[in-house]
Formats: C-alpha cells, structure tokens, sequence
C-alpha cells in the first residue's frame, strides 16, 4: 500500500499495452465493417500489435498475484463492518480476469487468422467467415472493456460507481490507441523499412479519426462531471474531489489540456490535419494524456500519503522502461517474422 | 437482386421528372395516410379541449406523479429530431453518399419532430396561456427564469435547434426549389419563386452554398447531442433513483438516433411506395440504413445493460428496489416490452433476407419505435411511483385523456409530413445528380467512362434550366 503509485504505474503500463493490442484488431474490424476502403493499407500493420498479448498477459499475473498491493479494497475485504459489493471478491476477480483475457485473445487472434485467410482466398465462406468474426468483435471490445475498467479503476473505490464510466474508459483507451497508432506508422513509413508503404492521405484520415474521438471522449468526461457534480451526492463528489484538489491537481488539470485542449484545438484546423507532423505532435499528446488520465483513477483512488507524482521515483522509469522494452523488442519481432518490414 | 444503390445510368432530366411528378400525383394511400392523420389529430383536440376545460384532473396527472405520458412523448419526439442530424449532418461529413435521397425527408422530420415535441411542455403545463414564462425575458413582473434549471436548459437548446434544423432544412432545398420554380405554374411557381431567392446556380451561388451548408452541418451536431444530453438532464440532474445515472446523456442521444433510424426506415418505406420512388429509395440504401440501426441498437442495449450493472453493483437499495420494480412490479409487461422491442427485435436487421423484405422491415421498424417509446415511458413512470419516500409510493395509469393526446401527436406529425412531402421535393434532386455523377465516373466500364457527363436524353448544353449541375 506505501507504494501504490508504482503499483499505479504497473497497472497504468499494463492498461497501455493491453489497450494497443486490443485497439489495433478493434480498429480492424471496424473499418472493415463501415467498409473504409484504406483500411487495405494500415490493417496488417495494426492487427501487428496483437503480439502485445502475451506482454498483457504477464503483467496481468503479476497484478493479479501482487493481491493487496495492486488492490488496496483486499485490505478491507474481511472486515466484519465492511460491506463489499459482491463483485469485490478476489478468487472471483482472478478467474474473471484470466478467463476473459484468454477468451478475448483467442477470439482477437481468430480474426487476424481469418482476415488473412480473406486475403488469400476469395470464397464466399472465407469472406463470410471473415465479416461474421468481424462483427463480433466490437461486442468483445465492449464486454472485455468493461470488465477491465471496474477492475482496474471504477472500484478501486469500493461503492463508488458511475454507470458511464466503463464507456468512457474504453473510448478513451480507444483514443489513446489511434494517436498512438498514428505515432507508430509515421516511424515506420519514416524509416523506410515498409514492405508495402502506405499514402499520405492516411494521416489525414488518422486525424480526423482522432479529432472525433477527441470530441467524444470530452462529451463523456464532460457529462459523467456534470452529472455528479450537479447531483452533489458526498459519495460520489469525493472521488473527483480528492483528485482535482489533493496531490493529483497538477496532472488532473494537465490530462484534461493534453487529451482534449491541444487535440481540438489544433486538430479542428483543417490545414493542421494535412500535416503528419503537427498530427503526429498532437497523437504525442493524446497518448501522454492518456497515461496521466490512467494513472490519476487508479492512484487517486487511495489517500494521497500513498501515491506520488508518477516518474518521480526509480522504480516508475525501471518499470515503465521495461514494459514499453520489451513490447517494443515484441512488435519489432513481429513485423519482422511476418514481413511486414524489411529486416 | 438489386446491389447498387443507385442506378448510375438514370437521367438527369429523369430524376427531374420522377420528383416533381411525386409532388402532383402520389398513390391512393397518400390520402389514406392524410385522413388518418386528420382523424388523430381530431382525437387529440377534442382530449384536449376537454383538458383545457375542466382542468388536469382528468389527465390522471397528480402528485407523485406530476410528469407522465406527456414529458415522455415530448422526449420521444426530441428524440426523433435527431434522424435529420445523423443522416444529413453526420453522414454529409463522412462522406456517405447512400444518403443522398433520403435525407431531405430526414431533414424535414427534424423539423416537424420538434414542433411535435414542442406541444407537449404546453400541454402539460395546463395553463397553456401561460407557457411564455419559461423564456427568458425581463418583464415587469420581476419573473427571471432559473438558469440553474434544465428545464430552463430545454427552453433554450430545443429553440436553438428547431431554428438551426430549420434553417438547414431550407437552405439545403434551395438549388432544388429552384427547379421547382422553374417547372412549376401558378401558386407553386409564385411560392418556389420567393422561396428559392433567386437562385441561378452559377459558381459563386455553389462556392457559398457548399460553405453554409457544411458550416451549418457541423454546428448541428454539438448542437443535436447537446439537445438531447439536455433532455437527459431534466432527470439526471436529480438525485431521484433511475434517473440520477451518469449514462443518461449517451444513453439519450443513442436512443434518439436509433428512434430516428428506425422511423427513417418506416417512412421510406411509405414514400417509396406513394410516390413511386423505387429507383431512388432503394433496397441497398434500406439495407445500410438498417445496419446502422442495428449497431446504433447495440449500443443503446449496451448503455442499458451497463446501467443494470452499475445499479446491482451500488450500495443504493432505493435504486435496486426500483430496478428489480421495473422487471416485477405492475409496469414489468411494458418494460420487458421495451426490451424485447429495443434489444431483440433489432436483430432481424442482421440478416441480410429480412432487410431485403419490405413489409418486414416496415413491422420491425414499428416495432423499434415502439420499444423507444416505451422506454421513455419507463423512464419518466416508475421512478416516480417508487422514489426514496414510502408514503410517496403510488401506482398510476394514465387516463384517455393522456392517450388522446399522445396519439394525437403522431398524427400531428404524421399531417405536418404528408403536407411537406406533397409541397416540397421529397428527395434531394441535385444530390442524386451528383451521386450519380460520381457512381458513373466510379464506374469500371469503358462505356460508361464515354457517358460521363451527359445522358443521351439529359438537355441540351444551353437549353439546360439555370440549375443546371444541381
């Protein structure tokens, strides 16, 4: 419990990679069910980050194993005057997590098989294969989501809930994953590497993909604020309370500028959505947003003796390092092994 | 079976011809529909005169429950408006072409949806004649409306959006009133003249016309989500249980555009069938309006069932005690109703053969608007029948009264359409032109690249109207 803003910092960096494997086939499917004719050029190298999975997967164990530091409620669960909600159980909390993590991974990696097989075969069944995973697929992004987002940040705090919150996590996550989709094509085209290189007009599609989720993502901030706020509930205005006014002000203040001031501001301009490098700066921001927003739930859900300003400490950079290392040696690996870039 | 959304080989002359004919001779059923319509809205005056008469008593309007049928019809309505936003607004600025001829009608049940709505506050407050007092206004009265109020909110928004739904409908049509006034002879001529402002179609007309036009798109939608997020707020600014949930303001725009989805199905169904529009509402239009009412269906399931989560999962008994009321207690029929009508039905937008089937597609459509409706109802109704105080605890059925009224209202509607479509041109005849224009330079053949600009039997250059490229 001393530590939760590294714990936070854990959870926070296993949120970000989980997010980018789950976004990449999500965005897959999508643009393959509103039939978006670019998808042809940017789906290989999205579906790629599905080699996150296993990464996700670790740092889920060791969250998952790392009981009370990772969950502070456990501390409280067998309290005889501490009432949990029912979902607050930690044999129930372990199974569910494992067991719709490996569903989720095994549905999302039938689809990269089947799209494959749609490249390769045109018969109608692999084509009808292909678009009936592809439309299961946002149900699994929904439901899986979720999940996610009540474990890992609405109940933290035991009998606080907000009914939109689990779609405001994900959306946002959503976001996150197309700015930094966007960071991650603009190297690759950069270094040449690109087997099959994409047009330029795809960063001006990104852009205005991101300046939509921009605008939604405040709508549902925005409404889910106004709301608690308006209804001024002691139960549910401390949560927003202790955040907006305690030792996480400074980066509450700074998600909100990175994540929807800068992105419209400058996105809303049509010029700047023709730039891959103004778009690439404001995908910086939305993806560094993303991460405060992140950890400001999980480690704002606990007293503010127990956290700390993230970075602040050695184990938040060895921890954070580690994690992006490694899936970076892992995205590597697999753009390589299924030549997508030229070794 | 038909595959294209628009037959690229169709003259221009031709869709002239098809919609301004639509606007003289529909079928039979056109007036069918306009006396029914007439004998509704008689239904809803007489209840209404009644109303006015003796007072609200016969509403079966009593504390607790001061807001009954009519506040969730005024929302139903609302919520209707939002089809004109989605199609002509939302899908104008991502570029979806398939919604070219059907989103003039859309536009226009905006418009009507909103006068429809507007009725109803009025209605409810008993005093009719006293509904000003909502806007703001000094007067010498020393009344100032609450703007910490969102009912105030309403006021304001719902004004705003009728005027700006209004105003794009009109600024939308006016290339299209143009070849109206130049068709058309007496009275018809004199009004297309005013209203076309004299439009001649030259290039500086277009350049500005492109600009307001998208300007005004994207103003409608902050604006659209805003009115209903707004709506939302009359109940989730309380703290009365069911209706002080943080999902509200999505799940109120989700259920306005699936409500608008799912009437935009019933009356292209009914148009292409009065007036004959079988080239221009076609079925691949009607299947990909049908997709996007089936995903906009999940995510309003989706925002229900979340909110069923989020109650079960609190510690708030008031709210579980409601919850479990709506799935048992005396409105159960009407609220897995709703479900059933909202989260099943829906489904059989997802199989290819019954978007195909028209006469399936009208039921279904029926039925979806229906589950709308009802889920206004099962917003407004147990809440108030099972709020924090026991002594406060009442079950209450609304009286014909209400029900006059509320009928009344869809033949309001109903009227206010049938007179727009047989005035105005119901599908947008330069954006079909355009559509087509595109669909034919899209299209692969040698022989139809050759046919590019001009159709054998499309005008000559010169003798082409002054819209020409409309």
């Amino acid at each position: 419990m001393e530590n939760f803003g590294t714990w936070s910092v854990l959870i926070t960096n296993f949120l970000f990679v989980l997010y980018l494997a789950l976004g990449g086939v999500t965005l897959a499917s999508v643009l393959h069910l509103c039939n978006g004719q670019w998808r042809f050029q940017v789906r290989d190298l999205a579906c790629s980050l599905a080699v996150l999975f296993p990464v996700a997967f670790v740092l889920l164990l060791v969250i998952l194993a790392s009981g009370e530091a990772s969950f502070p409620w456990l501390a409280h669960a067998h309290d005889p005057d501490s009432h949990l909600p029912g979902w607050h159980n930690y044999g129930f909390l372990v199974t569910r997590e494992i067991l719709a993590f490996l569903a989720v991974m095994g549905v999302y990696i039938a689809f990269i098989k089947y799209q494959h097989e749609s490249d390769i075969d045109a018969s109608p069944e692999a084509q009808r294969r292909f678009r009936n995973i592809a439309l299961l697929i946002p149900f699994f992004y929904f439901s899986y989501g979720s999940m996610v987002a009540w474990d890992f940040e609405m109940t933290m705090v035991p009998n606080w809930h907000s009914a939109s919150y689990a779609a405001y996590h994900f959306q946002s996550n959503f976001h996150m994953f197309l700015a930094f989709f966007t960071i991650f094509l603009f190297f690759l085209a950069r270094s040449g590497k690109l087997v099959k290189p994409f047009q330029n007009y795809i960063y001006n599609f990104m852009a205005q993909f991101m300046l939509a989720m921009t605008i939604l993502w405040t709508y549902l901030y925005f409404t889910q604020y106004l709301i608690i706020w308006y209804g001024r509930l002691p139960e549910e205005t401390f949560r927003f309370a202790n955040m907006m006014d305690l030792g996480l002000a400074p980066i509450w203040w700074l998600f909100l500028a990175l994540k929807f001031v800068i992105p419209f501001c400058v996105l809303a301009i049509t010029p700047n959505r023709h730039n891959p490098v103004v778009i690439v700066g404001v995908a910086f921001s939305i993806v560094i947003g993303t991460w405060l927003e992140r950890y400001t739930w999980i480690s704002g859900s606990v007293d503010p003796e127990y956290y700390h300003i993230p970075m602040t400490s050695i184990m938040d950079i060895v921890i954070t390092a580690v994690v992006f290392g490694v899936s970076w040696v892992a995205v590597k690996w697999g753009l390589t092994r299924y030549g997508l870039i030229r070794a | 079976m038909q595959t294209k959304d628009i037959n690229e080989n169709i003259a221009w002359a031709k869709i002239n011809a098809d919609v301004l004919r639509s606007m003289e001779n529909p079928r039979k059923g056109y007036w069918i529909a306009v006396g029914a319509c007439l004998l509704m809205i008689a239904c809803a005056v007489m209840a209404e005169i009644y109303q006015y008469q003796v007072g609200m008593g016969p509403s079966n309007l009593n504390w607790p429950h001061m807001w009954d049928l009519y506040i969730a019809t005024f929302v139903f309505w609302i919520g209707m408006s939002h089809s004109g936003t989605l199609l002509s607004a939302i899908l104008h600025i991502i570029g979806a072409d398939w919604r070219k001829p059907i989103y003039r009608f859309a536009e226009a049940m905006t418009t009507f949806s909103l006068l429809t709505a507007g009725l109803f506050p009025i209605i409810h407050l008993g005093r009719v004649w006293n509904m000003y007092w909502v806007l703001p206004y000094v007067s010498d009265r020393g009344i100032w409306p609450n703007f910490r109020s969102p009912l105030v909110w309403d006021a304001f928004a719902i004004t705003t959006y009728l005027t700006s739904s209004a105003l794009f409908l009109f600024i939308g049509m006016i290339p299209d009133l143009a070849i109206c006034r130049d068709n058309a002879r007496g009275w018809r001529q004199k009004l297309y003249t005013v209203l076309s402002l004299g439009w001649q179609g030259d290039d500086r007309q277009w350049r500005h016309f492109r600009k307001i036009y998208m300007l005004m798109a994207c103003f409608l939608i902050p604006l659209a989500v805003s009115v209903h997020s707004i709506v939302s707020a009359d109940f989730a600014m309380s703290i009365m249980p069911g209706w002080h949930v943080t999902t509200f303001p999505p799940y109120f725009v989700a259920g306005a555009l699936y409500s608008g989805c799912a009437a935009i199905i019933t009356l292209f169904i009914l148009l292409r069938y009065f007036f004959r529009f079988d080239e221009y509402m076609t079925i691949p239009i009607l299947e990909k309006t049908c997709k996007l009412t089936f995903a906009i269906a999940m995510v309003w399931t989706y925002l229900n069932l979340i909110e069923f989560a989020s109650t079960w999962y609190s510690h708030d008994p008031v709210a579980k005690e409601l919850l479990w009321a709506k799935f048992t207690g005396p409105y159960a029929p009407f609220f897995w109703m709703m479900l059933f009508c909202g989260s099943v039905v829906p489904f059989a937008l997802a199989f290819e053969k019954m978007r195909r089937h028209l006469p399936t597609m009208f039921v279904v459509s029926l039925l979806l608007n229906l589950g709308m409706w009802l889920e206004r109802w099962m917003i407004v109704t147990p809440t108030l029948s099972l709020s924090h105080s026991p002594f406060a605890w009442d079950v209450m059925w609304p009286s014909m009264v209400q029900w006059a009224i509320v009928f009344g209202s869809f033949g309001w509607f109903g009227l206010l359409f049938l007179i727009f479509v047989k005035v105005f041109p119901s599908v947008s005849m330069y954006e079909v032109k355009e559509m087509v224009f595109h669909r034919r330079r899209h299209a692969p053949s040698e022989e139809t690249a050759q046919k590019l600009h001009r159709r054998a039997d499309d005008p000559k250059p010169g003798a082409q109207p002054s819209t020409e490229g409309a």
